[in-house]
C-alpha cells in the first residue's frame, strides 16, 4: 500500500508510520512536513492508496492541500483522512467541503483510525 | 434647609417688603396730596381775600373822593366797587361751602353794615345835608370800612399762615415718606443680598464639588467619591452620583474579570492544543503495544494503564478546549449517573492516595439531563479536588445523585438581575466532604473569580467560579454549605430534567421531595 503522509508533528508521524507497518504491512510512506515539501510536488506522480493529512502545518494547510489535490486528476479519487487538533464542527465540515474523504480529532485511538482507513478504503 | 425651602422663603421675603412698599405708597400718597391740596385751597382762598381787600380799599377810596369833590364818576365807581366786592363774597362763600366759618358771618355783616351806612350817607349827601353826610361818613362810615379792611387784612395773614402751614406739612409729609421708601427699599436689597449670599453659596459650592467629583470620576479615578453630607437635593444627587460610581465601579471590575478568564481561556486552549500531538503519540503506541501483546502478557495490564492515562488526558484536554471556546461544546443526552462514575475512575488513584472512602448514594434510575458530558465532569473534578484538598488526612466523600420536583430560584450573578424562578424536574448531585470545611465568612464568595484561601500557587481561584460559569449555562445551579472549619462541605450541584426525557422523576428519584 502506498500511503501519503501529509502531517508535520515527528511524534504523530511516527505514530501513524508504526500503526500502518503495523497493519498494514508491506507499506509504502511517502512523507511531507510543511508548505515546501508539498510545493515541491513528488506527490504529483498520483498512486497512493490513501492520504493522512493535518490540517495545521507550517506554511500550508490541510484545506488547501486538500483542494489541490482533487484538483488533479491523479488524486482526485484518493481516499483523504483529515487529522486535526483543533476538533470543531465548522472544521470538519470544511475538510470535508474541501474534499475529505474520512475525518478524525487528535489525539485519536488506534481502533478507531484502523475503522477510518478500513471505511475510506472500501468506498474507493 | 433644602433648596426648594432657601427659594421659597426668598421669593416670600420679597413679596413681603413688596407688600410693606406699595402700603406705605398707598397711604403715605393720598395724605400727601391731600395736604398738598388743602395748601392749594388755602392760596386759592387768600388771593381772594386780597381781591376782596382791595376792592373794599377802592370802595373806601372813591367814597371819599365822591364826598369831598362831588364827582358822580367817583359814586359810580364805589357802586363798582361795591357790586364787586358782593360778588367777591359770594364768591368766597361759593368756595367755603360747608365750611363756612365765623370770620365770613362777620366780615360778611360788616360789609353789609358798612353798605347799609354808606347807602344813608350817600342819600343825605345827595339830599343836600352834606354837612351831616361829612359827620356820619368820618365820624362812623369810614372808621367802620377801616375796622372792615383790618379785619379783611388780619384774615388775610391768618390765611397766610395757614397756607404756609400746611404747605410745610405736606412737604415734612412727604420727605418723611420718601425717607421711610427708600429704608424699606434700602432694607429689602440688604435682604436680598444676604438671602441672595446665602443662596448663591448654598448652590454654588456643592455644585462645585458635584462637578470635579464627576470630573474625577470622568478621568478614570474610579475609587473618587463625592463627599457631601448636605441634608438638600445636592446631598442626594452626591448620593445617587457614589451609588452610580459604585456600580460602575463593580462593573468596571467584573469586565476585568471577564478579561482575565478569556485571557486564562485562551491560553488553556492554545497549551491543550499543543498537548494533542505527542497525546496522539502515547495513545497511539499504547494501543498499537496493546493490539500486538496478547491479554495474557504482564505487560499488557502496565501498557493498558498508559493507554488509561492517555485516555483521561485526552478527556481533560478536550474539556480544556471545549472550556476555551465557549459555545462549541457539544450537548447530548446524558445520564448524571455516568458522568459521576466517569469523574471517580479519573481520579481513583488520587483518591487512593489521599485516603479518601468514597460512598456512592445514586438513584437508580434518574432522568437524563441535556449538557456536555466533559464540561459537566469538570465540574465534578473540580468539586472532587477541592474535597481532596480538604481531607488532606483522609476521610470520607459521599457523593448522592438523587431527581425531584420543585420550584427552585437560581440567582443572576449580575447585578440588580432578578433571579430565575424555574418550575420543574431536577437531577441533583451532591457531594459531601469530611474535610476542614468553610469559614461562614468565605461561604458567600467562593463562586468568585480569583477568590481562594489556598496558597500561592495552589489554586487559581478560578475552579468553583468556572464550575458556576459551567452549570449556570446548563440551566442549573451550583450551591455550598457549610457547618464551618472541620466541619466538612457539601456541593450540591442541580441541573434541569431534558423535558423530552420519558422518565418520571418523582417516581424515579430515591428521597422523593428534599
Amino acid at each position: 500500500m502506498r500511503v501519503l503522509l501529509v502531517e508535520d508533528d515527528p511524534d504523530v508521524s511516527e505514530t501513524i508510520t508504526c500503526l500502518l507497518e503495523n497493519f498494514y504491512s508491506p507499506v509504502e510512506i511517502h512523507h511531507i512536513t510543511d508548505g515546501d515539501g508539498f510545493r515541491k510536488g513528488t506527490w504529483r506522480v498520483g498512486g497512493w492508496d490513501l492520504v493522512i493529512l493535518d490540517l495545521m502545518m507550517p506554511g500550508i494547510t490541510g484545506f488547501e492541500v486538500c483542494e489541490k489535490m482533487r484538483s488533479l486528476s491523479a488524486t482526485r479519487k484518493v481516499p483523504i483522512i483529515a487529522l486535526t487538533g483543533y476538533d470543531t464542527l465548522q472544521n470538519e465540515e470544511r475538510i470535508k467541503a474541501a474534499g475529505a474523504t474520512g475525518y478524525l480529532a487528535k489525539p485519536f485511538e488506534v481502533p478507531k483510525l484502523l475503522e477510518e482507513i478500513k471505511k475510506v478504503l472500501v468506498r474507493s | 434647609m433644602s433648596i426648594r425651602s432657601r427659594l421659597a422663603s426668598y421669593i416670600f421675603l420679597m413679596t413681603g417688603f413688596l407688600v410693606i412698599l406699595g402700603g406705605i405708597l398707598l397711604i403715605g400718597g393720598p395724605l400727601v396730596l391731600r395736604a398738598y391740596q388743602k395748601s392749594l385751597d388755602t392760596m386759592d382762598a387768600l388771593i381772594d381775600i386780597r381781591e376782596l381787600r382791595s376792592i373794599i380799599q377802592r370802595q373806601k377810596t372813591s367814597l371819599s373822593r365822591y364826598l369831598l369833590i362831588d364827582e358822580p364818576q367817583e359814586l359810580l365807581s364805589f357802586e363798582e366797587s361795591s357790586d364787586q366786592a358782593k360778588k367777591m363774597l359770594e364768591i368766597i362763600k361759593s368756595k367755603e361751602g360747608n365750611r363756612l366759618t365765623s370770620w365770613y358771618t362777620d366780615i360778611s355783616e360788616d360789609f353789609h353794615a358798612s353798605m347799609e351806612m354808606a347807602t344813608r350817607v350817600t342819600r343825605l349827601y345827595k339830599g343836600g345835608n352834606r354837612a351831616k353826610a361829612y359827620d356820619e361818613a368820618s365820624g362812623k362810615l369810614l372808621p367802620k370800612f377801616q375796622v372792615l379792611l383790618e379785619k379783611v387784612l388780619a384774615l388775610e395773614s391768618a390765611k397766610e399762615d395757614e397756607a404756609q402751614q400746611m404747605y410745610h406739612f405736606s412737604r415734612r409729609i412727604s420727605e418723611k415718606g420718601i425717607l421711610v421708601v427708600l429704608g424699606v427699599l434700602a432694607l429689602a436689597f440688604l435682604f436680598g443680598m444676604v438671602l441672595f449670599r446665602s443662596l448663591y453659596r448654598a448652590v454654588m459650592k456643592p455644585l462645585q464639588i458635584l462637578r470635579q467629583g464627576a470630573e474625577e470620576f470622568g478621568k478614570g479615578h474610579w475609587d473618587h467619591r463625592i463627599d457631601l453630607t448636605h441634608k438638600n437635593e445636592f446631598g442626594a444627587l452626591a448620593q445617587s452620583f457614589n451609588t452610580m460610581a459604585d456600580n460602575v465601579k463593580q462593573l468596571q471590575l467584573q469586565a476585568v474579570h471577564m478579561d482575565r478568564m478569556s485571557a486564562v481561556g485562551q491560553l488553556a486552549g492554545g497549551v491543550a492544543h499543543e498537548i494533542n500531538n505527542p497525546l496522539t503519540a502515547v495513545l497511539g503506541q499504547a494501543q498499537i503495544l496493546l493490539a500486538k501483546i496478547a491479554e495474557t502478557e504482564p505487560i499488557h495490564a502496565q501498557i493498558k494503564k498508559i493507554e488509561q492515562a492517555a485516555l483521561r488526558c485526552k478527556k481533560i484536554v478536550r474539556g480544556l478546549l471545549d472550556f476555551s471556546r465557549p459555545g462549541q461544546a457539544s450537548y447530548e443526552e446524558i445520564g448524571v449517573n455516568d458522568i459521576v462514575a466517569s469523574t471517580l475512575d479519573l481520579c481513583e488513584a488520587d483518591l487512593k492516595r489521599a485516603r479518601v472512602l468514597v460512598e456512592k448514594h445514586f438513584a437508580e434510575s434518574l432522568p437524563k439531563v441535556e449538557g456536555s458530558s466533559s464540561e459537566l465532569q469538570q465540574v465534578l473534578l473540580n468539586i472532587i479536588n477541592n474535597a481532596l484538598q480538604a481531607m488532606a488526612r483522609g476521610g470520607t466523600l459521599t457523593i448522592e445523585t438523587k431527581s425531584f420536583f420543585k420550584t427552585l430560584s437560581i440567582p443572576d450573578r449580575r447585578q440588580g438581575v432578578p433571579p430565575k424562578v424555574i418550575e420543574g424536574s431536577w437531577v441533583e448531585v451532591s457531594l459531601r466532604d469530611t474535610g476542614v470545611g468553610i469559614a461562614k465568612e468565605h461561604l458567600t464568595r467562593i463562586f468568585e473569580p480569583f477568590f481562594t484561601t489556598k496558597e500561592i500557587g495552589k489554586g487559581t481561584g478560578l475552579g468553583l467560579s468556572v464550575s458556576m460559569g459551567i452549570v449556570r449555562k446548563h440551566g442549573g445551579d451550583l450551591t455550598v454549605e457549610s457547618g464551618g472549619l472541620n466541619r466538612g462541605s457539601t456541593f450540591r450541584m442541580t441541573l434541569p430534567v431534558r423535558k423530552t426525557s420519558g422518565t418520571n422523576p418523582m417516581r424515579a428519584s430515591k428521597g422523593g421531595m428534599p
